[in-house]
């Protein structure tokens, strides 16, 4: 009888000691947790690498994919940020002798023209092409402004600069 | 003179021929070293330099970013946008994803300028389609506090002409803690 309550006491203080044991040792093997994060890109929005039109104009896609944690009530907006031609002037120009060019206008997604003139002092830098509040493709239009001194059959190119951000 | 002293004189005359030849063939060797030196590190620059002096980035690793494709057939250049965007203050080293996605056909060059300073804190070297520079210097650390910052991202084609393709600057919130 005397055996078993010492036996029944060692198992006792036994299982006591155990979890202590490993409570010792979980408080020993504390470990410093480093994260360093990289900031990732949170979207994605196609431009058009290139445009080709006629007389007519065409229509140009832009595209927004990937749209990650845009807060409620923002947008990604779509803006012309600048051009090739001089002073950000939308026109596209030709290796023609003396050299000649023609301006071109664009229109929003919502229906604005966006031009450059100096005599009215229209300004294309700044304006909204188009915006997403999630992934998909919308549409601006883009024409020649068939005016002043050009040639036929020659190709007149330039190219955009676009502005984005979530606004 | 004598005879033994006329050899000694024509011994010391060979002696100083010899030792000429041997300064001058060592010239020659040290010359030769370093032109070969010299064309071996502009071979090696040359490799990341095409035909027009633009330099592909040696810094961006493969970026294999999973990005959905719904603008089908459309040629277009994909952009990537940012969010808020934060780093630590006091530090050069800033650890954001500068990418060219892979479904583009176009070089990518940043430049990144904060507020309304037009002079860049960084410029990368051109990024090859699915690629990406991960961590990059800039030329001064930033206080505390909330900043413009925008990627100022040129696009060049990869058909040899280097043409500058449409183009975009990205602007996002930076926060310096």
């Amino acid at each position: 009888m005397k055996k078993r309550s010492i036996l029944a006491l060692i198992a006792a203080v036994s299982c006591m000691v155990m979890p202590m044991t490993a409570m010792a040792s979980e408080e020993t093997t504390q470990q410093d947790i480093n994260v360093t994060l990289t900031a990732e890109p949170e979207y994605t929005v196609t431009i058009p690498a290139s445009v080709t039109m006629g007389n007519e104009g065409t229509n140009v896609d832009v595209t927004a994919e990937n749209v990650k944690n845009l807060p409620e009530g923002k947008k990604i907006s779509v803006t012309i940020a600048g051009t090739s031609g001089y002073r950000n002037q939308m026109v596209l120009e030709a290796q023609t002798s003396p050299k000649t060019s023609i301006r071109y206008q664009i229109l929003s997604e919502t229906g604005e023209l966006i031009e450059t003139n100096a005599s009215t002092g229209a300004v294309g830098v700044g304006k909204e092409v188009v915006s997403f509040t999630e992934s998909g493709t919308k549409q601006y239009g883009i024409k020649p402004v068939i005016a002043g001194r050009y040639e036929y059959n020659v190709p007149y190119t330039g190219s955009i600069t676009f502005g984005i951000q979530i606004l | 003179m004598t005879k033994e002293v006329y050899e000694n004189h024509m011994q010391e005359q060979a002696r100083k021929k010899k030792t000429l030849w041997a300064a001058i063939i060592l010239v020659v060797i040290i010359a030769i070293a370093g032109i070969a030196w010299t064309a071996y590190h502009a071979g090696m620059a040359q490799n990341n330099e095409n035909s027009k002096g633009i330099v592909i980035s040696e810094d961006a690793r493969d970026w294999d970013e999973d990005l959905d494709n719904i603008s089908g057939n459309q040629k277009g250049i994909k952009i990537p946008g940012y969010g808020d965007i934060t780093v630590s203050s006091g530090t050069k080293t800033w650890k954001i994803t500068l990418a060219n996605p892979r479904d583009n056909d176009c070089y990518f060059k940043y430049e990144i300028t904060i507020g309304e300073d037009t002079t860049p804190i960084y410029e990368s070297d051109l990024i090859e389609p699915g690629k990406a520079i991960t961590e990059f210097e800039v030329t001064e650390p930033l206080e505390k506090g909330d900043y413009d910052i925008c990627f100022h991202i040129a696009t060049y084609s990869t058909d040899g002409e280097n043409t500058r393709l449409n183009g975009a600057n990205v602007k996002a919130l930076l926060h310096v803690m």
